[in-house]
């Protein structure tokens, strides 16, 4: 009922704003004037003005205050070559989004057809200095960025240098798996029809490679060693998307695509940098997924290479979650076995959790 | 009538009749649908997972079978501006024939590639879908030219007027030429690529 | 020329013949204007459905779940709900609003009238192009109350998601409407586009050369034939999808588990599909900017009562943009693992589109330049869309840049670029196309100007208010299309910004409604224009009599002599002088412009 009344109410506002319009319209044709834009001009002219200089003191000033909210100094060495390319960009389309707003508006201001002014406008069909001008000088500054972007574009997208460590990333609804090769180096064969309960990535066990295969379910990389991420995708898109460290790519099934990145500040240091001891790196999915979409987070950790050998250690192998009678653990005690979450659990609980349709693990 | 208002001659360009210019832009249209579909065959090609196979014979008649219905239809439509109405019905309802004898080619040539073991719904490889979803889509248009022959063929078998205006004929013979050299374009695509 | 004029005068017309299956390209435009107005505002209001989510995620709205069901339990709306209403709020303000509504309203409108022509070429199609139109409206509006909702796997329908129902629900029933939906409005635009193209090339006036006709046309035009070219693609995707989901095909999918078992499908490859996709979903935004810069060019150049600056510059910047809207899509997958070669060639093609897209800007800009400008309601809209297309073209040199991309991809700054430079900007032509030609569509009477006035403030101010902030978020690395942001901590810092941009987009939508009562009660209520020509413009629309008959003129049709943009010609008696006046002698002796 209230909505109702409200609903009537709006319509009637509506009715009554229309017939104050009208009332404005007519006393402004009552006045011997034909048309109503040389009363209301001065009124239009003075709000574009208006508007021009709220709007653009507004940028600058919400830029100012909201500027330690963006992502602060990227993590990894290619993110600054990004960062930068955004800055040279953010200087010359700043320039271009200034001059061409002011001149609009001071134009439209200034340009106002005025009561009683005998002014006619200036026939000014075409100028072709004019015209070159406007096309061959953003032609060089796009050019000049476009030099820029398409270097740092293949310096980012170059083959990963000799040295650099190797992981797996497999997303699924809704969440993350990661490999490491483990002792071998190498990672083991998989076939998505060996999926299971407990093979969460169809690894395939007759594959000498894929006995050493660890399991992690959150990343942890050594600091200054270029990682090379290998990014699967078991049921629909995803994207592995690290914000801090510039990178992200799309995750698709049945094609596998790769990412590598340097990271060089540590987690710790970014907790000192940022004055935030709680502060984590963070992995998310950028790329439409399903109703968890929003749901994918996992926490990435830079160490020193001693660390992150540390915690390489203290992982378990695929092997073991698959077979555990058969693959024994060896690094890893009864009770650490327990914490780590079996990714076979965490597919079933947030399935249940966020779909409709329950979907069951066989 | 509201549509009765005749299309005026206001044009400079007074050479091409608005409709066959528009069925013509419509040809742009068909075709680019086409080259999206046989593009997507080769960036699906490239990209692996394929299987070749041999192109059954079958499709080679019914190529054969949609080229001389070209040629009756083009006799068809010259007949027509002859206003000779029994040699021009007479070579319509062969196109008519061959029309549908190149639908019966098709269903032949479908049958002889599930006979290679090749299906529709082959879900280890799109090679053989492709064959199968395009030549599908060709022959949703070659059966709307087929309504369409029909149409100017009882057109000129009832009406008393029809030779006055040869219009609907020469969109007709237009449209089921494209249809035909569209499929000879797919014939060569698909005998090049499997 | 036979007398055709008298005969549509005087036919006794039934309602059905007029009003509903109507062959008449004015009531052709009306009715997809009117359908184009009723579907922004469904689509305006799942915005303010899901900005309720993101503005305020923890607070309950008990209202919802009276309205919504099952699908805002306990007055929060569910995450299935939510992904369903950006799905839907994208296909209909794409595809519905900004294409159908837009040009399906001012290519109807404005070819005939402003070529000088009875109608289309042909009446028949024109006709079924709008009932196909409508067809599709009813069944995607039908999709919005199956049982498990519409289609919600994003505008875009990315395979896998869009055609497995086990990856959300929305891709079942859902998608197969969508997808039925879709196929007929791309027939829709198709006899519509035929009809444009056709129409313009064919059936011009005596005198109307193709470099007299007014900017709208030149756009319109161009924009027809990008959607004959580009909208089988599409329909090529589509079909390949439907046999995915349907006929157990693997065009699209591969190695997939999901909800606990291997599907068989291998060797799909997804990518394929968005590269059909963008092949027509690159072009679609500029099917949805061209007719709105065509308007606005023909509006700032009225009210400015100044030539347009650089006619055959604006000919050819748009002639420009279409050739490279067709080689751009791949921008869109940059980071789809896409050959990185193949990435910085599309970079390249990508950013060159700028040029002519700033040509246009200094064109514009020069054109209201030492002006005497009339702030109608119309132009207040036209000088926004200048406006709005700077600062959402801008952002588009940064997000071209594929190493940028690598960052702001599938960010909120795409959402701020492509609503800013896409979504305000066709809107505000559209408007600007609504307030100038209204006196067209409804036989003389005018909107409320005062109203436009405010119609106009409140908008800009709040479609400012709401995407630029989303620069911010954007440039903090917060994804786009989620549901929520509080389990990052990199992204669940921006309640407060939310918020504010939710209480505009609310703000903004109400203010819609200002445009709507100008709209419906200026049917009846509106001022009528004591002459034929309110703006006093140089089109040749502006000749034809206030009522309207199937055949414009009721004479002959008028010869045309001159470009349609003379105004303030020195030694012209009036500060315009319409396309039908005879050049004079002097003027025959000047070498360009008629």
């Amino acid at each position: 009922m209230a909505y109702l009344i409200g609903g009537i109410v709006f319509v009637l506002v509506l009715v009554l704003l229309y017939q104050i319009g009208t009332v404005f319209d007519l006393i402004a044709i009552n006045k011997g004037q034909d048309d109503l834009y040389e009363k209301s001009n001065k009124y239009n002219a003075l709000f574009m003005l208006g508007f021009m200089v709220t709007f653009l003191v507004g940028i600058v000033w919400s830029s100012v205050a909201y500027s330690d909210t963006f992502l602060p100094e990227s993590s990894s060495e290619h993110g600054r070559l990004i960062d930068e390319m955004f800055n040279i960009t953010l200087f010359w389309t700043g320039i271009i989004f200034f001059i061409t707003q002011i001149l609009l508006f001071i134009f439209a201001f200034k340009y106002r057809m005025q009561k009683g002014s005998k002014r006619k406008a200036l026939f000014f069909p075409e100028n072709d200095t004019l015209e070159i001008a406007w096309t061959v000088v953003p032609a060089i500054v796009l050019l000049g960025l476009l030099v820029i972007g398409v270097k740092s574009w293949n310096k980012v997208m170059s083959p990963p240098p000799a040295g650099s460590i190797e992981m797996e990333a497999t997303a699924y609804q809704f969440g993350w798996i990661f490999r490491y090769p483990g002792a071998d180096g190498k990672f083991g064969k998989r076939d998505y029809k060996l999926i299971d309960g407990t093979n969460s990535i169809g690894l395939d066990l007759t594959d000498e490679a894929a006995k050493d295969d660890i399991y992690t379910s959150d990343v942890f990389l050594p600091v200054d060693v270029p990682t090379l991420v290998k990014i699967r995708a078991r049921d629909v898109l995803h994207n592995f998307y690290l914000p801090h460290f510039r990178v992200k790519m799309d995750a698709v099934p049945g094609i596998p695509t790769r990412f590598w990145f340097k990271p060089d500040v540590t987690t710790v240091e970014m907790r000192e940098n940022m004055k935030d001891a709680e502060f984590e790196y963070e992995l998310a999915c950028a790329e439409m997924c399903g109703a968890g979409h929003y749901n994918m987070r996992r926490t990435v950790t830079i160490g020193t290479m001693e660390e992150f050998e540390k915690w390489l250690s203290e992982q378990v192998t695929f092997a073991s979650l698959i077979d555990p009678d058969k693959y024994a653990m060896a690094e890893s005690t009864e009770s650490e076995m327990m914490e780590t979450e079996m990714p076979s659990d965490s597919i079933m609980v947030e399935n249940q959790e966020l779909t409709t349709d329950s979907l069951q693990i066989n | 009538m509201v549509g009765s208002i005749k299309i005026e001659d206001q044009s400079a360009v007074k050479k091409l009749h608005p409709h066959k210019l528009m069925l013509w832009i419509a040809i742009g249209s068909m075709t680019m649908t086409f080259a999206a579909l046989t593009s997507a065959y080769l960036v699906k090609k490239a990209h692996g997972n394929w299987m070749d196979f041999r192109l059954p014979t079958e499709f080679l008649y019914s190529t054969l079978v949609v080229l001389a219905s070209s040629l009756t239809m083009h006799l068809a439509l010259s007949f027509a501006k002859k206003k000779e109405k029994s040699k021009y019905l007479s070579f319509m309802f062969a196109t008519i024939a061959l029309g549908i004898g190149f639908l019966m080619c098709q269903l032949a040539g479908y049958k002889a590639l599930v006979n290679m073991g090749i299906y529709l719904s082959d879900n280890t490889t799109a090679s053989g879908s492709f064959l199968y979803v395009i030549s599908f889509a060709h022959a949703a248009h070659l059966i709307g030219g087929v309504a369409f022959l029909i149409i100017m063929f009882f057109k000129g078998v009832f009406s008393k007027t029809f030779f006055e205006n040869t219009l609907g004929v020469e969109l007709t013979s237009i449209f089921w030429h494209y249809v035909g050299v569209l499929w000879v374009y797919l014939f060569i695509f698909f005998s090049i690529n499997y | 020329m036979a007398d055709t004029h008298a005969h549509g005068h005087h036919h006794e017309e039934s309602f059905i013949s007029k009003y509903i299956f109507s062959q008449d390209h004015k009531m052709i435009a009306k009715q997809f204007l009117i359908t184009g107005i009723i579907w922004g505002v469904i689509g305006g209001l799942m915005s303010v459905l899901f900005r309720l989510q993101l503005g305020w995620p923890l607070e309950k709205f008990p209202i919802l779940e009276t309205l919504l069901g099952h699908w805002a339990e306990g007055g929060q709306i569910v995450p299935e709900f939510y992904y369903a209403l950006v799905t839907m709020h994208g296909t209909i303000l794409v595809f519905f609003v900004l294409t159908a509504g837009l040009s399906g309203t001012f290519a109807n409108l404005l070819i005939p009238y402003q070529i000088g022509a009875r109608d289309m070429a042909s009446p028949l199609l024109n006709m079924l192009s709008f009932w196909f139109f409508f067809l599709a409206s009813a069944i995607m509006f039908y999709s919005l109350f199956l049982p498990h909702g519409p289609a919600a796997g994003g505008w875009t329908i990315y395979p896998p998601l869009s055609a497995l129902p086990q990856a959300i629900p929305g891709s079942g029933d859902g998608m197969t409407f969508w997808l039925i939906a879709m196929a007929l409005f791309i027939v829709s635009s198709l006899m519509g586009g035929l009809n444009y193209v056709v129409t313009i090339l064919n059936m011009r006036t005596k005198g109307m050369s193709m470099t007299r006709m007014p900017l709208t046309i030149w756009a319109i035009f161009f924009t027809a034939i990008i959607g004959v070219l580009s909208f089988p693609a599409l329909l090529a995707a589509a079909l390949l999808l439907i046999f995915d989901r349907s006929f157990g095909t693997s065009f699209y999918l591969a190695d997939i588990f999901i909800g606990g078992e291997a599907l068989p499908q291998v060797g799909g490859s997804p990518i394929l599909f968005q590269h059909l996709f963008w092949f027509l979903g690159h072009p679609e935004v500029y099917i949805v900017i061209l007719p709105a810069m065509g308007i606005v060019s023909e509006v700032l150049s009225t009210n400015a009562r100044k030539p347009i600056f650089g006619y055959m510059a604006m000919i050819y910047s748009i002639l420009g943009i279409t050739f490279l809207s067709f080689i751009v899509w791949a921008h869109h997958m940059f980071m789809s693992g896409l050959n990185p070669f193949i990435g910085s060639i599309f970079m390249v093609l990508t950013i060159i589109i700028a040029v002519p897209s700033a040509v246009k800007v200094f064109n514009w800009i020069a054109t209201i330049w030492k002006g005497n400008i009339r702030f109608t309601p119309a132009m207040l809209f036209a000088i926004g869309f200048v406006s709005t297309f700077i600062a959402g073209g801008v952002t588009g040199i940064f997000l071209g840049n594929s190493t940028i991309d690598i960052q702001l991809h599938d960010t909120y700054f795409v959402v701020a670029h492509f609503h800013i430079v896409m979504a305000l900007s066709a809107i505000f032509g559209m408007f600007a196309g609504v307030y100038h030609w209204y006196p067209k569509l409804f036989h003389g009477r005018m909107m409320n100007s005062h109203m436009g006035y405010l119609h106009f403030f409140a908008t800009l101010l709040t479609a400012y208010g709401v995407f630029w902030p989303m620069h911010y978020i954007g440039m903090a690395g917060v994804p786009r299309r989620y549901y929520s942001f509080e389990n990052f901590t990199t992204f669940n810092q921006f309640d407060g910004l939310n918020a504010f941009i939710s209480a505009c987009a609310i703000i903004g939508f109400a203010a819609q409604f200002i445009f709507i009562a100008n709209f419906f009660l200026s049917i009846f209520w509106g001022r009528k224009s004591k002459t034929l020509n309110p703006w006093n413009s140089n089109t040749l629309e502006w000749t034809t009599p206030l009522e309207h008959f199937h055949g414009n003129w009721p004479g002959e049709i008028p010869e045309v002599h001159r470009w349609a943009y003379d105004y303030s010609k020195p030694g012209a008696e009036n500060d315009y002088i319409p396309q039908t006046t005879p050049l004079t002698e002097e003027e025959l002796k000047e070498p360009a412009h008629h």
